[in-house]
This record gives C-alpha cells, structure tokens and sequence, in this order.
C-alpha cells in the first residue's frame, strides 16, 4: 500500500470518530462549551489527509483523504459559525412578563396565549419543520 | 408544538437569531431563527428563569431544565 494511501485512511478514521464522538455528545445535549480539541482533531485529521494527497494515491486510494478532509472541514466550519447573535431592541429578561402571542399549531388551529394564565409556563425555542 | 414562521412570536420575546447560520436560505427562505431559548413562567406570567444559549450547537440539558422547575416551584 502507498504511503500516501496509508495515510488517507488514517485521516478518515480519525475524522470519522472525531465526528462520531461529537454526534453522541450532541444526542445526549452535551456538547462542551469549549470544543478546541474537537477543532484541534479535525484540523490533523486534515492536515493528515492533505499530506496523503501530496504523499500520493491512486484513485481510489485518494477517496479517504478527500472525505476526510471534507467531512472535518465542515465540521470546523459549523463550530466557526455557532455563536448566536441577537440583534433586538428588547430581549426578555428574567422579571418581565410573558408578551402577548398567536401562533399556530401543527393542525393549524391559533393559539393566543391568554389561555396561559393563572398556569406555570415552560417555553422552547427550537427551529425545526413539519 | 406552534409554528412561528413569520417570526412575530420571536420578536415579541425579542429572541431573533440575526447570526451566519441563521435562516441561511436552508429553511424554506425563512429569513431568521430564533435563539434556542428555554424560558420559565409562574403562573402570573413571570420570566422566573431562562437559559439562552451562547451557539445554536448548545441546546437546554433536561435535567438542567427540571432543576430549575424544582427549585423554582417545589
């Protein structure tokens, strides 16, 4: 086996179970705050892929590098563009009550919110499709 | 489960998510999303507590989310 085929499939394997770990983190709603050695990880999972590719392949053994360099460099480009930014005049503040709202639910009916009064309220913001 | 596709809800909160990842044309052309939030009401209509997240990858732990219900109500 190349070298540089070698190495591609080092890149792959790393990347991939750098991105499983994280993908099961992410099920279980814990994610770490600080994600730089996710990043750091991906990042040699790359630089391993690339140093594959100019190490040498044949086609299909230039098919893991690539992958793996896709897969990590979108992963770090995810993490690159996470942080929110809430751009409002007004953000609700613990202290302040509920703001008036309709919405309508998944079999199209409205809801006002007056119907939540005099009731502990739990809301979730979430983007989602149905 | 509501639907809030003209953002109206999420501005009345002000919790518009105005970021890169946000409504990125991915979403049908929605053109923003809200920052995932969890926010917690007495019965009076008060914000007692409210977890908002720094990215969109962090969501609400449950169990932090219970916590708060215990503390806040039991």
């Amino acid at each position: 086996m190349q070298l540089g085929s070698f190495l591609g499939i080092i890149a792959l394997v790393l990347s991939l179970g750098v991105t499983a770990f994280w993908f099961t983190l992410a099920r279980r709603l814990a994610l770490p705050n600080d994600r730089t050695g996710f990043v750091l990880l991906w990042l040699v999972s790359v630089g391993v892929g690339v140093i594959a590719l100019i190490e040498g392949t044949n086609f299909i053994g230039g098919i893991p590098p690539v992958v793996a360099i896709s897969i990590s460099s979108l992963l770090i480009f995810t993490v690159y563009v996470s942080p929110q930014t809430v751009e409002s005049s007004y953000i609700i503040k613990v202290g302040d009550f509920i703001p008036p709202f309709q919405a309508t639910d998944d079999k199209n009916q409205i809801f006002d919110s007056i119907s939540l009064r005099g009731h502990l309220v739990l809301i979730k913001f979430f983007r989602a499709h149905w | 489960m509501l639907s809030d596709y003209a953002l109206e809800v999420i501005d009345a909160f002000g919790l518009r998510n105005t970021a890169f990842h946000s409504g990125f044309g991915l979403d049908g052309g929605v053109e923003a999303l809200p920052v995932p939030a969890t926010l917690l009401f007495d019965s009076d209509g008060k914000l007692v507590w409210m977890d908002l997240s720094k990215d969109y990858q962090r969501r609400s732990d449950p169990l932090v989310v219970l916590n708060a219900i215990m503390m806040h109500f039991y």
